[in-house]
């Protein structure tokens, strides 16, 4: 595995033409995670699929409640009870983890794919200093040689002033992006051709989450890593994206690169989102919400799930579409888009019935 | 450092001297007081009262008393009984051992299964061996003791005549008999407190294990052992240690009922006799040793914070 992150900077060279770079980081098929006994309690990842190339950022988007975090530790397998993961495939590096023994699917965790998550105040142990949080990742996969060293340099990698001092420091000692900081330093310490990071921001300060995002971006880059990018927010994603994949109540509606995302979406509620979006020429009060709410996930499902709250809803979408490519690269999973039919007047009139 | 000891010291040494004062006055307060137990209820004349009362200094206004009270107490001399004729303090010298014996004896059996108990459960949480160490140990503590107590002196004596030694025997006297006079206290009170410990422990595990900073540790590939018995564990730490710091206070003046079925000479059977002849000295040189304790109790744990949660250095 160490060998393979080793070469990667020279198959990243030969420009995507190698054999590595055709095969995806991570291939996600039909993922389907349940929170409660089989039959019952609700679905909050639904047949999700989607897959992350080397060296890319994928953009996972979605409201909260819309199975993003779900989807994120379905891959880790780390579900907790009572969710758990009931059907589909997670081929990270060529190999289905699902079907794997804890301690295989243990080993692979930090080393194949990092994790950083949402708030860092909470994700790093109290009582622990982070030198010997960090190193307990190492240990955890058996490298304990000249782990000083490795602790040390990948908090310089993550911009911490003075790491040998840093190591020793307690979180409560820090600040939040001090700390975010050194999760990302924890999520990549054991070079993973992935790390997936879950609202990596969201908890930060405004003039914080600009210097993370861009660290992240940079260090991914450098490491020649994949990306997987989960947020609510569309400014992060046009930041930091090559693709876009849309959850909506536990189902990817709507997936494509990230300008075409933003130049032509093909699925109201990716228009909705991104329509949602503070934007400083728009005055304030005007700024346009997405109406109604997700359906309730914990009752049955028909048709499409954003019928409710659709303008463009009419009686095909009493049956539930499949997620189909419209056009290159670009998926979507709605009746009318797959029609070709185009949103704008409608999409118009929803928005004015909403401003105000 | 140095200046939490002292601030948590000369706190302790303000609310026993609180204490102690309360103690005093209620002890001196309560109607019906010393001389009408010693004089008598009848046939005594006010001149004899009168003369009692001042051998006995009550005479005196109880601020004035209460000083040279706690003159004597903080050289150790908390004068002699009435009632006994004995000093307290060497009465009390020879019950703090036993009580201290039992206590100890109790904490370290109830702390080394509770610990273990109560982690357990909480890694299994609402799994089959969660339910059975809680049905086993729950059942336990819901029983009142004095009935485990003489359940274990029938099956004991019945069963066991050879094991079990029924009436107290001191160390010095014979070491032997002395444990097997201890084993059937410590079985009768150590379970309940188990209970306690185990349940304690498994909410404090639970809570930490519910934590984000156990998912980053799992994420990282730790090896779950590692996760549940050290990462979490060390978290959940500090609640727990206090709570086996209060026990022990409790445990102190809270095996009365232990010591009554196995008359063991400790506190809280001195204490209990000393309320029924209003021996009102005594009481209150107990129940200022019960403070005592309590208030060292919770200086340790205050100081041991610190060294167990980085956020309170």
């Amino acid at each position: 595995m160490r060998r393979a992150a080793a070469i990667r900077p020279e198959t990243l060279a030969c420009d995507g033409t190698d054999q590595l770079s055709d095969i995806p980081v991570l291939r996600v098929e039909d993922l389907v995670t349940r929170f409660g006994p089989p039959g019952k309690g609700l679905i909050a990842v639904d047949h999700v699929s989607f897959s992350v190339r080397r060296g890319e950022t994928l953009g996972l988007v979605g409201e909260s409640g819309s199975g993003k975090s779900a989807t994120a530790m379905s891959l880790l397998r780390l579900v907790g009870r009572p969710g758990h993961i009931e059907g589909g495939r997670v081929v990270l590096n060529g190999v289905d983890i699902l079907p794997l023994s804890q301690d295989d699917i243990r080993k692979r965790r930090g080393t194949e794919y990092g994790m950083v998550f949402q708030n860092p105040m909470t994700a790093l142990n109290p009582v622990f200093s982070i030198g010997w949080q960090m190193g307990e990742a190492l240990k955890a996969h058996g490298r304990s040689h000249g782990r000083e060293k490795i602790i040390e340099n990948a908090l310089r990698d993550v911009g911490m002033p003075d790491p040998h001092r840093q190591a020793r420091s307690f979180p409560h000692q820090m600040s939040g992006g001090m700390r975010q900081r050194v999760v990302i330093a924890m999520g990549l310490i054991n070079e993973p051709q992935l790390l997936i990071a879950d609202e990596p921001t969201t908890a930060l300060d405004v003039t914080i989450q600009a210097q993370v995002l861009e660290l992240m971006k940079n260090l991914t880059r450098d490491k020649g890593a994949a990306l997987l990018l989960i947020t609510h927010n569309m400014g992060v994603i046009a930041r930091m994206c090559d693709r876009v994949a849309v959850m909506y109540a536990g189902e990817i509606v709507e997936e494509a690169p990230v300008d075409e995302i933003f130049e032509n979406a093909r699925h109201p509620y990716t228009r909705g989102l991104l329509r949602s979006v503070p934007d400083g020429a728009r005055p304030r009060e005007k700024m346009p919400t997405l109406p109604g709410e997700p359906p309730d996930m914990s009752q049955p499902q028909t048709g499409c799930r954003f019928r409710p709250r659709c303008a463009f809803a009419d009686e095909r979408c009493a049956t539930h579409p499949d997620l189909l490519e419209i056009g290159n690269g670009h998926k979507s999973r709605c009746w009318p888009a797959q029609a070709g039919e185009a949103f704008d007047t409608a999409g118009n009139r929803s928005e004015t019935a909403n401003a105000v | 450092m140095a200046r939490l000891i002292l601030k948590r010291l000369m706190g302790a040494v303000f609310v026993l001297l609180a204490v102690s004062a309360l103690v005093f006055a209620m002890g001196s307060l309560i109607p019906g007081d010393l001389t009408s137990v010693i004089v008598g209820q009848e046939g005594a004349t006010d001149e004899q009262f009168a003369e009692v009362r001042r051998r006995l200094g009550l005479d005196r206004p109880l601020p004035v008393r209460y000083v040279s009270w706690l003159g004597n107490a903080l050289t150790g001399d908390f004068g002699t009984s009435p009632i006994t004729g004995r000093a307290i303090a060497s009465d009390l010298a020879q019950q703090i051992p036993v009580s201290l014996e039992l206590a100890t004896l109790t904490l370290v059996f109830s702390t080394i299964l509770g610990l273990p108990a109560g982690i357990l459960a909480a890694v299994h949480a609402n799994r089959r061996l969660d339910f059975i160490v809680r049905g086993i140990l729950l059942f336990t503590f819901s029983v009142p003791i004095f009935v485990i107590g003489i359940l274990l002196l029938l099956v004991g004596s019945r069963y066991f005549p050879g094991m079990f030694q029924v009436s107290y025997v001191p160390w010095s006297e014979d070491p032997m008999l002395h444990i097997r006079s201890m084993i059937m206290p410590l079985l009768t009170i150590a379970f309940p407190i188990t209970a306690m410990t185990m349940q304690m422990v498994r909410g404090a595990m639970l809570e930490v294990l519910h934590e984000p900073f156990i998912t980053t540790a799992r994420a990282g590939g730790v090896r779950e052992r590692r996760v549940e018995y050290l990462h979490a564990l060390r978290s959940a730490l500090p609640p727990i240690v206090t709570f086996i710091g209060f026990q022990f206070g409790i445990l102190l003046g809270g095996l009365i009922v232990v010591e009554q079925i196995f008359s063991l000479p400790g506190l809280g059977r001195g204490m209990l006799d000393a309320i029924n002849t209003r021996d009102y000295p005594m009481v209150t040189a107990t129940a200022l040793v019960f403070a005592f304790a309590f208030v060292a109790i919770n200086v340790i744990v205050d100081l041991l914070y610190p060294l167990l949660d980085p956020r309170q250095r």
